[in-house]
């Protein structure tokens, strides 16, 4: 472990940010718990 | 209440359904189905499914009660299926309180993670959860990834299963040396299940591609799913954090890794920066105060809601790779989808990372 050379070089990152930025949308993007119950439920179906 | 439908997006046929009282009935192709929305009873219906699931979310709704992923709302039953001497068994020899075994090049060494899993975890877990299978005979066992038990359980008695994986990486996939195969066929074996092992499930999926390896990201049984934050009811944010100017960061270790000299290192090197310091201390022998924390807090990691923190919040957590990359799977999959700025350190069982320091971001795949 080599605090706190690793924090101070990453919060002077200009990409440090927009990193963040990308996961975000990355997360929006995919489907809420809800909307994948029907693939949920194909599974119990197929099982029957 | 009374509805009808139909629709060529569920095939032929011609869907009519009916919610009445707590049980609902679905008149398929002169079939009649009856369906209680809390246990996801389906009949071999597989185009009806999208019906079906209108029809759960339609009942659900109208009884002002969302689906158990709620946030909101607790479990209408929770049964714990470990038995209270698992935990002695994890603390006592010879696993508690000794650094995890390592391979010559410092890496966790999989064998004795799987080792671990499978014999010390998964089979008391299968032997009690089969009781509880016998008896509730679900139509459907979600479990998490490394919960064999679960698996090796469901399997046992015919029983569909479906992986949900908190972490960014198939563990199962990582304990797969010909050892660890030879230990999971021979659990399930020994519990009457087939030889299916844990391969071919449906996998819930909260990890986005970025975080993935190539392989996990094409995954076809992969059911891509948003990680909604949730805590405890009673949790809470502190009060200060509406009040301060300066910029927030929060400090995880989550409880497993929350080791005291690991959060005197951290919290002394970052006391040097124009910032508040929110910590979750987790484990109970965490020191509760630091001398160099401007903001001593005593929050346990799971209790905290990281995204209600309106600032820019800089967090600090712990987030393993490849192996297993869990532990404080909540607090980071709340504070990644939030788009906060994080430090991820990597701790024991991150096999698949290769650089000592920390990572950020979706490029840390390294």
């Amino acid at each position: 472990m080599r605090w706190p050379a690793p924090v101070e070089r990453l919060l002077g990152e200009p990409s440090f940010r927009a990193a963040a930025g990308v996961l975000r949308r990355e997360f929006a993007v995919m489907p809420h718990p809800r909307d994948v119950l029907p693939e949920i439920m194909d599974v119990v179906s197929r099982a029957a | 209440m009374s509805s009808s439908w139909n629709s060529s997006d569920v095939g032929k046929a011609s869907a009519r359904y009916f919610a009445a009282g707590r049980t609902c009935s679905v008149h398929i192709r002169r079939r009649q189905v009856a369906v209680e929305p809390e246990q996801l009873v389906a009949a071999d219906l597989r185009e009806p499914a999208q019906a079906l699931q209108l029809l759960l979310r339609k009942h659900l709704r109208r009884q002002a009660r969302p689906p158990a992923h709620s946030s909101e709302i607790p479990a209408q039953e929770a049964t714990q299926a470990n038995p209270p001497h698992f935990r002695r068994v994890l603390r006592g020899p010879p696993f508690g309180g000794r650094p995890a075994p390592r391979r010559p090049d410092g890496r966790p060494d999989e064998e004795s993670a799987a080792a671990l899993f499978l014999d010390v975890l998964a089979r008391p877990m299968a032997s009690d959860l089969g009781a509880l299978l016998d008896r509730v005979r679900p139509d459907l066992v979600v479990y998490e990834e490394t919960a064999v038990g679960a698996r090796v359980a469901s399997a046992a008695r015919g029983l569909p299963a479906i992986t949900h994986r908190i972490v960014a990486a198939a563990s199962t996939e990582a304990a797969g040396s010909p050892a660890a195969r030879e230990n999971v066929g021979r659990l399930f074996s020994d519990f009457g299940a087939g030889a299916g092992g844990l391969r071919g499930d449906r996998v819930l999926d909260i990890s986005p591609d970025s975080l993935h390896s190539v392989t996990d990201a094409a995954l076809v049984s992969r059911i891509p799913v948003r990680p909604v934050p949730w805590s405890e009811p009673g949790g809470s944010t502190p009060t200060w954090l509406g009040t301060v100017r300066r910029p927030v960061v929060y400090l995880t270790l989550g409880t497993i890794f929350a080791e005291p000299g690991t959060f005197r290192a951290a919290i002394d090197a970052m006391s040097a920066l124009d910032v508040e310091l929110l910590v979750a201390l987790g484990a109970p022998s965490t020191p509760r105060r630091s001398g160099t924390c401007r903001r001593p807090c005593t929050w346990n990691a799971s209790s905290i809601r990281p995204p209600c923190c309106g600032r820019s919040i800089w967090s600090s957590t712990r987030w393993q790779r490849h192996h297993a990359r869990r532990g404080r799977a909540r607090p980071t999959a709340a504070v990644l989808p939030a788009g906060r700025r994080s430090v991820l350190q990597r701790r024991s069982g991150d096999v698949g990372w290769r650089r000592p320091d920390a990572g950020t971001g979706p490029g840390f795949r390294r």
